[in-house]
């Protein structure tokens, strides 16, 4: 497994590497340079000011560096070789493993290094919007556990959406279905959640609850949207599977 | 925003979007390819711009379209990334576009071509004296008036035919106009005005961006040319080095027919006796015409393409005979493009054959002026129909893909400053058409 494992990092180190510096050097610059133009109330203003584009792109970063060697590996029939070596479910378990890992890095680390950035700076700030978020002690009083904790569920949002990329690279050809598919789910979701009334239960929401009034939000705010996202990832694989009846080795 | 407004941008909207799908359809199909499903990406694309202009929340509540007009379809830079995102989306599952690099590409050419156009129709608009809204309307139909009129430019056939066959330098300038504009709309905050404010400027850097783009084609085209040189150098080598190989087989079997003379001449003992036995012993150890020639010629890759269709010519029972005298390495032609041209020439030759048939390869140099011809059995040519026979789609032979082997060879003898040799000729009592070439 463990050997498995180190076969699959060899394959997407570089791009995932690459993928991690360059958004932890992004976010922690746009957290050190956008404040000035805004009002802050808290030290941590800094970092959500700092990380809004991170939060619309994430599911790019998530799925670029990844999910491409999955649907390589299936069009150029590198899977056909594996079946004889590894069970497939296995080899695609593993897989999906590191994926999740390399996901859940790229997005944890750069939010967690752009909250420790945002931390050490001492911005003006003023009460203007204070009363005006959600879990609002914790972020005046404890900012670190709050940018941890949210930072980690958003990795773990972040490996969701991978889960997506992973699926379609696994029954799809085209690579852009593949490679833009999560993201513009989400774009999607975010719209037609929005038309509907309910923003509340975006998976935007999710990732970043202060982008509404904390009247609004609830315990169900944090589950709606994940779980809309697993149940569309299982309706895909049902539908691919069964309906389509494709296969993720073709012979 | 008042209902009329907003009836206005959805307008404004909708032939936006056409003129956008105008540009992709033009891009990706030809008139002929079209078929009914390609318009299902109009209303697609009308989705993607209206998820592009709809906002929710902000000043007033609930869903709106946002209000102004802009440098793009869009009001922000991520905005515009998603609606290229949803484009390539569109292009690729919708156009039923296999090969990813052309998905891409033309979907970029055809998002630089739709913004070009827009930003002039935007600017021609912001002359008169209208309301936002208006400027949107107007602004949208000169777009989609503009877009239609480029589409039936005949530049663009070409445009289309280079994206077709992957053009290094059209793909690299359809990515980079396209990020070039994006990056444009970004930095004036997709305001019109603030880019009517720094034309200059944006116009200044586009020249660097387009002296970037023709070195990096440069260098391509020079990789390209290596990676050519190393495919051929790895096809036809190994032939010739197997003639070489023969060739020295037989060595030893010169050194024991040397020996045998130099024994059949101290043993003889008159003149006449002599002769005999050189002559006998000489018999059949000389190398054929051909292999001199392959073995003469100064270019390792041209002589193994020769051999090998010396060699295809022997199954069709056909008679190849060389006479090459000229330096293809000396020349300014590169031997690639001289095994293209040997190749046109050799196979039309080939084919014009019938079986027993003697095709002369044949080359000379003279005073820097290096010329290549093959001559085949065939009855007189006017001047006319020499000349005809260069013209696309002009074969003697029947067959709808035919006709494209001397129109090439027209092509290339053109590029490298070159003239075309034809002529008849009388050999053997026959008359032979002779095709050419001559550079100097």
């Amino acid at each position: 497994m463990l050997r498995l494992m180190k076969n699959e990092w060899k394959k997407i180190w570089i791009p995932v590497l690459l993928t991690l510096l360059v958004v932890t050097v992004a976010a922690c610059t746009m957290t050190a340079t956008m404040y000035p133009d805004y009002s802050l109330t808290y030290t941590l203003d800094a970092w959500e000011v700092g990380t809004e584009y991170l939060s619309l792109l994430y599911p790019l970063f998530v799925v670029l560096p990844v999910c491409w060697n999955l649907h390589q590996e299936r069009q150029n029939n590198f899977l056909l070789y594996v079946q004889p070596r590894v069970p497939m479910r296995k080899y695609l378990w593993v897989k999906w493993m590191v994926y999740a890992i390399s996901a859940f890095c790229i997005i944890t680390i750069p939010y967690i290094l752009s909250a420790v950035t945002a931390l050490r700076m001492d911005p003006h700030l003023d009460a203007l919007n204070m009363g005006n978020r959600i879990f609002e002690n914790t972020y005046s009083e404890h900012p670190v556990v709050y940018a941890v904790t949210l930072s980690v569920f958003r990795g773990l949002i972040g490996v969701l959406v991978m889960t997506m990329g992973f699926f379609l690279a696994m029954y799809c050809e085209n690579i852009f279905v593949v490679l833009t598919g999560p993201f513009l789910y989400t774009i999607l979701e975010n719209f037609v959640l929005a038309i509907l009334g309910v923003p509340q239960y975006r998976l935007v929401t999710a990732f970043d609850p202060n982008c509404l009034s904390p009247e609004v939000i609830t315990t169900m705010s944090f589950v709606a949207g994940p779980s809309l996202l697993a149940a569309v990832i299982t309706l895909l694989a049902i539908y691919f599977s069964k309906v389509k009846k494709e296969k993720v080795v073709k012979v | 925003m008042s209902m009329q407004d907003t009836f206005l941008y959805f307008l404004s909207m909708l032939v936006e979007s056409i003129a956008l799908s105008c540009c992709i359809l033009a891009v990706f199909r030809d008139q002929k390819d079209l078929r009914k499903r390609d318009f299902i990406l109009v209303p697609s694309v009308s989705l993607c711009l209206l998820i592009a202009r709809s906002s929710y929340g902000g000043a007033s509540p609930g869903f709106h379209l946002t209000q102004g007009f802009f440098l793009a379809p869009a009001d922000n830079f991520p905005i515009l990334l998603i609606l290229l995102m949803g484009l390539l989306l569109l292009t690729s599952t919708l156009l039923n576009t296999q090969n990813g690099g052309r998905t891409f590409c033309g979907t970029m050419a055809a998002f630089s071509l739709y913004l070009l156009c827009h930003f002039c129709a935007v600017i021609f608009t912001l002359f008169f004296n209208l309301t936002s809204s208006g400027i949107a309307v107007v602004s949208s139909v000169v777009t989609l008036l503009l877009c239609i009129f480029v589409v039936c430019l005949p530049w663009f056939q070409g445009l289309r035919s280079a994206l077709r066959t992957g053009s290094f330098l059209v793909q690299v300038l359809s990515i980079n106009i396209t990020l070039f504009f994006a990056a444009v709309c970004a930095c004036t905050s997709f305001d019109p005005i603030r880019f009517m404010a720094h034309w200059k400027f944006i116009a200044f850097l586009l020249l660097p961006l387009l002296f970037l783009d023709i070195v990096l084609w440069m260098i391509n085209s020079r990789q390209e040319e290596q990676r050519k040189q190393i495919r051929m150098t790895e096809q036809y080598v190994p032939i010739v080095e197997e003639l070489i190989s023969q060739v020295r087989a037989r060595q030893h079997e010169f050194n024991n027919r040397m020996m045998a003379i130099e024994a059949a001449v101290s043993s003889a003992e008159s003149l006449p006796e002599a002769q005999e036995a050189v002559a006998l012993l000489t018999k059949g150890l000389a190398l054929s015409a051909n292999d001199s020639m392959l073995l003469a010629c100064d270019s390792k890759i041209i002589s193994g393409f020769i051999f090998g269709k010396i060699k295809q010519a022997e199954i069709s029972g056909l008679d190849i005979r060389l006479q090459i005298s000229a330096s293809f390495k000396k020349t300014s032609i590169p031997e690639t493009v001289w095994i293209e041209l040997i190749g046109i020439l050799l196979d039309n030759a080939l084919e014009a054959s019938k079986q027993g048939d003697t095709i002369y390869l044949e080359s000379r140099q003279a005073e820097n002026v290096t010329e290549l011809w093959v001559c085949n059995p065939h009855p007189p040519l006017s001047g006319t129909e020499f000349m005809r026979l260069f013209s696309k789609g002009v074969s003697t032979k029947v067959g709808s893909s035919r006709g494209y082997g001397l129109y090439q060879l027209m092509r290339i003898t053109e590029h490298y400053r070159g003239k075309i040799l034809t002529r008849n000729e009388i050999r053997s009592d026959r008359n032979y058409v002779v095709f050419g070439v001559r550079f100097s």
